[in-house]
């Protein structure tokens, strides 16, 4: 696998994803991942898109749990998409062994129905996500795997298609060669989660294992506001808040004392702080400041 | 004024000459050896070869800090005195220090800031279990500043900080050398304004130039937030150091003591000028009625 941000360069957010889009997600995690997802469906909801969502191992009714409790869920109306069939949670059994084994040729077959569907019901395309563990699971012509990714690729790549495809790849399941080479033919690249905030200046993405933001580019004066609210949005979700620092060239007084100050939530409660991958510009700061003692933080260097 | 100690006890911090290294040796182990307190720390400041004769004369032991060292700028002494007060000496039972700066090797403007360095042990320390006995060679010693330690001591002679402080500040200072790089600076410009000066200070020689740019920064965001929002930066080298000016023609500072005051290390407070003061080896603030000053000096 290559670094959060090696593969940044060729990762798209989901937000931002278009019809004849097929991209992966791998994760290792499943906060990010149910952000993700979150993000996808309820994008597709609100812009009339069907949204067919296929699970692995899970039943229809556990996604549509998960998918409830995302922090925005209260603006979706998840039972009337399911209802008027605007969303689809398929068992992976019933979606690709309908025939009693892996064929990659029915289940392309079987999308490109599903799509047909969808404009048939009046939805302006498709939007499909599927769980991958299931390849790994020895049924019958699972073997064929690649074959699958490779022939949904061609079509996405050879007509224009009203749909786009979002795999999940659980990277705990897959070796490390296994999985290069089925994110390999994803020629569109990894989707990742949205960014929180994105001026040219500073990046904030949020980040799961631990919870918190991961920043890129210039903390200064000017991009205080947008990280204040990146910070009261992580306000009450968790007591240990972790700040990466990787990818921050610059790092101003005020900007540092925003970071270190996001120990006290929004309403008083006291959380533990780490910055991690603090750049020596910042360790030098905290010490300049006399900051670098302060209780609940915790500072390691990149 | 914020003062670091609980106000209960009361800082010591006196002055002797000599003229013979037997009287500092017997003064110096008069001082230590009258420790009050079990859990008292006695510490040594002076040049090394002193540490061994000292010790011989006194009978506990002795934290002993090399003054070349020690006396790198008056704001790093400062933070690591306090540093250590805070963590080790202070909680355990006091400190008596016996120190002897280091006065040869500086500049005229270096002993100026120094001297008020003195001034302001009894501003920062006032409350703490501190006894700070300072030694002076009048062997060596200018008489500029045997004067002044006399003013910045307790004694006969001891003079408000402020007001001393306030003196230092009278001396004009040294006049910028060409040839000078300047540039105006309002909200939008910080970070033109931070290149601007890495690679100024790096064409004049300055190699670790992230510090400076960092106290440079900070000063033009106080300009620009809390000062008159425009501002204009020189930066220049008189061979020794390189130097930035930042210049704020309407603002006018009120405090005497900005940035020498330790932040309370469990909040995080307006250590804005404090930390400026670590990152440069000197700053230099003048304000009066065409504005205000600030000179950022950093060693090449």
């Amino acid at each position: 696998m290559t670094s959060p941000s090696e593969s940044r360069a060729r990762s798209r957010a989901i937000g931002g994803m278009k019809f004849g889009d097929h991209l992966c997600l791998p994760y290792d995690n499943d906060l990010e991942r149910r952000s993700a997802l979150f993000t996808f469906v309820s994008d597709g909801l609100a812009q009339g898109h069907k949204v067919v969502y296929v699970s692995d191992g899970v039943a229809p009714d556990a996604v549509l749990g998960w998918l409830r409790e995302e922090p925005e869920a209260d603006l979706v109306d998840f039972d009337d998409a399911l209802k008027n069939d605007h969303l689809v949670i398929l068992p992976a059994e019933s979606a690709y062994l309908a025939t009693g084994r892996f064929d990659p040729d029915e289940i392309v077959a079987l999308f490109g129905t599903h799509l047909e569907m969808a404009l048939l019901q009046d939805h302006s395309g498709l939007r499909l996500t599927c769980e991958k563990t299931f390849s790994l699971r020895g049924w019958p012509g699972s073997d064929r795997f690649a074959e699958f990714e490779e022939k949904i690729e061609q079509i996405f790549q050879t007509m224009p298609v009203s749909a786009m495809a979002l795999c999940q790849y659980d990277t705990r399941w897959f070796g490390r060669r296994s999985l290069e080479r089925l994110l390999a033919v994803h020629a569109g690249g990894n989707a990742r989660v949205d960014d929180v905030h994105d001026d040219g200046t500073l990046r904030i993405a949020p980040r799961f294992t631990p919870p918190g933001l991961s920043l890129h580019g210039t903390i200064e004066e000017s991009s205080l506001p947008a990280l204040s609210g990146a910070l009261a949005t992580l306000a009450e979700r968790t007591d240990l808040l972790c700040l990466d620092l990787s990818g921050v060239g610059f790092c101003d007084m005020a900007g540092l004392r925003l970071l270190l100050d996001a120990r006290i939530s929004a309403e008083g409660r006291e959380r533990q702080v780490m910055l991690r991958e603090v750049p020596e510009s910042i360790v030098e700061l905290l010490r300049a400041a006399g900051w670098e003692g302060l209780p609940g933080l915790y500072v390691e260097e990149g | 004024m914020p003062m670091i100690g609980t106000g209960t006890e009361l800082l010591v911090h006196r002055e002797f000459g000599y003229d013979r290294d037997e009287d500092f040796l017997e003064a110096g182990a008069l001082f230590l050896g009258t420790r009050v307190d079990a859990g008292e720390t006695l510490v040594v400041i002076s040049a090394a070869d002193r540490f061994a004769a000292l010790a011989e004369r006194v009978p506990w032991p002795l934290q002993c800090l090399d003054a070349r060292e020690w006396f790198d700028t008056p704001a790093r002494t400062l933070s690591a005195l306090v540093g250590l007060g805070r963590e080790k000496w202070w909680p355990a039972g006091g400190v008596r220090v016996l120190a002897e700066p280091v006065w040869d090797g500086r500049s005229p403007a270096e002993i100026r800031e120094w001297k008020r360095y003195e001034a302001l042990i009894n501003v920062v320390f006032a409350g703490t279990p501190t006894r700070m006995l300072c030694a002076y060679d009048r062997r060596t010693v200018s008489s500029g500043v045997l004067d002044a330690a006399r003013r910045t001591h307790q004694g006969e002679h001891y003079t408000d900080p402020v007001r001393f402080s306030a003196e230092c500040d009278r001396a004009p200072l040294a006049a910028p050398a060409d040839p000078i790089a300047s540039r105006g600076f309002r909200r939008g410009d910080l970070a033109a304004l931070r290149d601007f000066t890495g690679r100024e200070a790096a064409g004049l020689g300055l190699t670790r130039t992230f510090p400076l740019v960092l106290a440079v920064n900070e000063v033009a965001t106080n300009i620009i937030k809390h000062g008159s929002g425009v501002g204009s930066l020189w930066v220049w080298s008189d061979g020794e150091q390189v130097v930035c000016d930042l210049i704020d023609h309407e603002f006018l500072l009120d405090d005497p003591f900005l940035g020498f005051v330790p932040p309370d290390p469990s909040r995080t407070g307006d250590a804005g000028m404090w930390a400026v003061r670590k990152l440069c080896d000197f700053v230099e603030i003048r304000t009066g009625s065409t504005g205000t000053l600030f000179r950022l000096r950093v060693r090449l």
